[in-house]
């Protein structure tokens, strides 16, 4: 195997895994807030991509124009979810919790076959199709952009998170929510909120990529998968880890395919998850 | 300032309080003793807004705040430090205390309060970068202290602050609230630690199966013969 | 003539017009079950199959039924198994022993036939699979779909084809979708290649669900085969595509299917721009191509379009109507409705090549049905794409276009 090849398998994998990273981040925030595990959040994010598919066939806007339209609509979303649904079942137990996210996966998967079919469709952006070459390297602007605002958001969360008030009322209800409360932090506000923010980026994340990928109804899962396993590895709350965690999955799924096949390849971020939950259970940046 | 009567309170269908009838004036240091179980935790918290009673009032400045929940309290400038040192583990002693003074209503003097919070704990001081965790009991107890603090509280609650600390550390944080209470704090104070909460308050009530027994000026209270009874002369 | 011979005469022509003048009264009616997805994951080409079967049945049933039956009309029993391979069972079920019919088109895909078989053995009902892979395990289920071995061996056919067109492949590598369909297509391609003296660099196993096709491109590449055999489906097929035009490697001859090379919205799917780069060059093998030189398919498409002016006459409808004229052929040959006989039927049908009955291109010649159910005389058909529409290149006896081969004038 040339320099080359394996040179350009590792950026490709360094792409994907920021890609996974993004996905993560949402996920890691949301699960920051009262400890709830989104089994729909990979559905949450079909839901955006077929939102992009949308408003590109009625108004002809281009996704990533409506990338920030899809950040308010989805924060909105998850607002309003958070308020109604989410939060008096999350009041009976984080079991119940994802059980009513598991739900979700079904009344998404079912609402998106309705409306749009079941067959494969495809979101064109200035970007499709678009590749920067710096030899010998070939690199697809969609996963560029995306890569590069994976980077960005994943340190805004983490400023806003542990520089700011509102981040720090983020934590304290999630260390110790009665102490929260005692503080006189509005709890169901400020979780309303930050899931709010993360199914918005949610709705951010499925415009940015929607160019890479072909959608189908019930694309969701296996996005929820890899989302899990990279916060996981990372470490359960932890947006640096995440961060990491993607990275590595992307590069040694890539390097894995490369060398060995598709399904060594495929098999990878599990063997990661299992010896990281062996040797380290807490993941690579998470606290004990 | 505060004024409670016919409160009743627990959880779920389970009452724990049984019609508590209870005062605190502006500038006092009142003492609310009993063993434990005696439903003083169950209190402060109904007081605090975390537990919604069943019956009854809770006046404070003359306005009801019973049942309005935790956010209701500390906006009208009632303050619990928690038995059990309930600190924010992951979080630095100085993100711990600016929590205290995240409500909008202390927000504005944070700095100034953490000032004078570092002059009353200087330990905390120099503690300032240190996770909450990682410091001892006694170190957790003062910021628990300032952290109600930081609320800038008319009334400051706190539920056992001597529970588990040594007696040096015990005198240090009585010290201070005397301190406080000198400078015109007003102070309830829970505790089973009878002989010393007795000493440093102006009034006490004594609570027994959820109802106050017995109340008079904390004096008295030392003297009287039912409490030293009952509680003193187990000590 | 004798006396004797003209009484006997006059005799046979008196039974004949009695047979004839009492034949309405026997006109019997027969139930047909249709058994498919109309709700759930295939609804769409649930929907499309039923609308083939349902416009032969109109057609018979107003040229005046099955002759035999004495002028007997189809009645079709419509049942939803939702996709899904347990309700295939129940509702298969429900339609022999409470519906009482004498054959089920249907079900569609390989998991439903699965389901499907072990109650078709034990109510011995008769059933057609339409897109399934799978052998069939009881003398009552019949496919008119290609196996997974079919597939594989067309590859290495269509490779043999090339080379005899001009095309130098010495070295192929294959990419197969891991599962049991996969593997088996790879192993039989691979197999049948080596027969040929066609060296198999590589066989690289690709998990259905890959996320990322670039680095398995990547290796093939590094490889530097003549030619690449894929076995994709429609989404893997998508991102095989979009990596090759994002390395900018179109160069060895393509071969791949089915879906991710020959479905009909894959261009759409694509864009022009990387399809153009990709799909343009390669061969993509198909169950289907509207442009089949079959007469049974031209009429099918004629009464298609005047049946359903709106609708898509697709893959699924034309196998909808492939199952349903097999169907009123064996009916015909039967002569009555008993279930095993109807079947036994089924089983027993012939064609002659340009039969009007056959219009699935996947059937360029003679076909009979094997012991195994399987057809016998199929053969996968090759497309090639330009400006967005598909033509049938391979095999020559269907073909409507002429092959572009890298390489070759």
């Amino acid at each position: 195997m040339s320099a080359e090849v394996l040179l350009q398998a590792t950026v490709q994998g360094l792409q994907m895994g920021a890609i996974y990273a993004l996905i993560a981040l949402s996920m890691t925030l949301i699960f920051s807030v009262g400890g709830l595990l989104n089994f729909a959040h990979g559905d949450f994010m079909a839901l955006a991509m077929y939102g992009a598919l949308a408003l590109y066939q009625s108004f002809a806007l281009d996704a990533y124009a409506a990338a920030p339209l899809l950040f308010f609509g989805f924060f909105l979303l998850g607002f309003l979810m958070f308020r109604r649904l989410v939060q008096p079942v999350l009041a009976a137990g984080v079991l119940a919790g994802a059980q009513l996210t598991l739900g979700l996966v079904f009344v998404q998967e079912n609402f998106l076959l309705m409306v749009f079919g079941g067959d494969y469709l495809s979101v064109p952006t200035v970007l499709s199709n678009k590749n920067l070459v710096i030899p010998p390297l070939t690199m697809p602007w969609p996963l560029l952009v995306g890569s590069l605002l994976a980077v960005v958001l994943a340190a805004i969360l983490y400023v806003v998170l542990m520089r700011t008030d509102f981040g720090r009322q983020v934590r304290a209800i999630t260390q110790n929510s009665d102490a929260a409360a005692l503080m006189g932090i509005r709890i169901d506000r400020v979780q309303a909120i930050a899931f709010g923010i993360g199914i918005g980026l949610l709705g951010l994340t499925g415009a940015i990529i929607v160019a890479q990928f072909t959608l189908t109804p019930a694309m969701g899962l296996d996005f929820t998968l890899i989302a899990l396993i990279v916060m996981v590895i990372g470490g359960l709350g932890s947006f640096a880890g995440s961060m990491i965690a993607g990275a590595i999955i992307g590069v040694s799924e890539s390097l894995g395919s490369l060398l060995y096949g598709g399904t060594v390849g495929a098999m990878i971020p599990y063997a990661i998850l299992v010896l990281v939950l062996l040797f380290r259970p807490h993941g690579l940046m998470g606290e004990h | 300032m505060l004024e409670i009567s016919g409160l009743v309170s627990g959880y779920g269908r389970i009452s724990i309080l049984h019609g508590i009838d209870l005062r605190v004036e502006k500038g006092e240091l009142v003492a609310l003793v009993g063993v434990n179980g005696a439903g003083k935790t169950t209190l402060m918290k109904t007081i605090a807004g975390l537990i919604r009673p069943t019956a009854g009032r809770i006046a404070f400045e003359g306005s009801e705040i019973a049942g309005e929940g935790a956010e209701r309290a500390v906006a009208a400038g009632i303050a619990l430090v928690p038995e059990g040192r309930m600190v924010f583990p992951r979080m630095t002693v100085w993100e711990n205390l600016m929590l205290g003074g995240v409500h909008p209503r202390a927000r504005p003097y944070r700095e100034a309060t953490l000032e004078r919070i570092f002059d009353l704990f200087p330990r905390l001081a120099e503690r300032r970068d240190q996770k909450a965790a990682t410091m001892s009991g006694g170190e957790q107890q003062m910021l628990v202290i300032g952290r109600g603090l930081m609320a800038q509280p008319k009334l400051l609650i706190l539920d056992e602050p001597s529970l588990g600390l040594s007696p040096l550390l015990v005198q240090e944080t009585y010290g201070a609230l005397r301190k406080l209470n000198a400078d015109g704090l007003t102070i309830l104070l829970a505790e089973q630690n009878v002989k010393l909460s007795l000493a440093v308050s102006n009034r006490g009530y004594v609570i027994e199966n959820g109802k106050i027994v017995l109340t008079g000026a904390s004096s008295d209270l030392a003297r009287d013969p039912a409490t030293r009874k009952a509680y003193l002369g187990r000590l | 003539m004798s006396r004797l011979s003209r009484l006997a005469a006059v005799g046979a022509l008196a039974l004949m017009t009695g047979v004839m003048s009492v034949a309405p009264s026997f006109a019997k009616d027969v139930k047909i079950g249709v058994l498919m997805p109309r709700t759930g994951r295939y609804a769409e080409t649930g929907l499309s199959v039923v609308r083939g079967i349902e416009m032969v049945v109109n057609n018979t049933n107003a040229a005046g039924g099955i002759k035999s039956l004495g002028g007997g009309k189809i009645n079709l029993v419509i049942a939803d198994n939702g996709s899904d391979p347990t309700k295939t069972s129940l509702e298969a079920r429900r339609l022999m022993s409470e519906e009482k019919v004498s054959f089920i088109l249907g079900p569609y895909s390989t998991p439903e036939a699965q389901a499907f078989m072990p109650v078709a053995d034990r109510y011995q009902v008769g059933g057609v699979g339409l897109q399934t892979t799978v052998i069939p395990t009881t003398p009552y289920f019949s496919t008119i779909s290609i196996s997974a071995e079919g597939f594989g061996k067309a590859y290495a056919d269509a490779v043999k084809w090339l080379i005899s067109k001009g095309a130098k492949i010495n070295t192929v590598a294959i990419t197969y979708a891991n599962n049991d369909y996969g593997q088996v297509v790879s192993k039989t391609a691979a197999a049948a290649l080596a027969a040929q003296g066609v060296k198999v660099l590589e066989s690289i196993a690709v998990e259905p669900s890959v996320k990322d096709m670039t680095p398995i491109v990547l290796r093939v590449k590094s490889l530097a085969p003549d030619a690449v055999i894929s076995v994709v489906y429609f989404q893997d097929g998508v991102l095989l595509h979009k990596a090759r035009f994002n390395l900018g490697y179109t160069s060895p001859i393509w071969l791949g299917g089915s879906a991710g090379f020959s479905d009909d919205k894959l261009w759409g799917t694509l864009g022009k721009e990387v399809a153009e780069k990709t799909l343009t060059s390669s061969f993509g093998l198909a169950f289907y191509s509207a442009d089949g030189k079959l007469p049974g398919l031209k009429d099918a498409l004629q009464k298609g379009t005047a049946a359903y002016p709106d609708k898509v006459l697709d893959q699924s409808f034309m196998f909808g109507v492939q199952a349903a004229r097999f169907l009123v052929q064996a009916l015909e040959n039967a002569g009555t409705d008993d279930p095993v006989k109807v079947n036994a039927a089924f089983r027993g049908l012939k064609f002659k090549a340009g039969d009007p009955a056959i219009v699935l291109p996947i059937i360029p010649g003679d076909v009979h049905y094997a012991e195994d159910g399987t057809l016998a005389g199929t053969s996968a058909i090759f497309v090639q794409w330009k400006d967005g529409a598909k033509h049938t290149v391979y095999p020559e006896a269907v073909a409507s276009a002429k092959p572009i081969i890298e390489g070759v004038k």
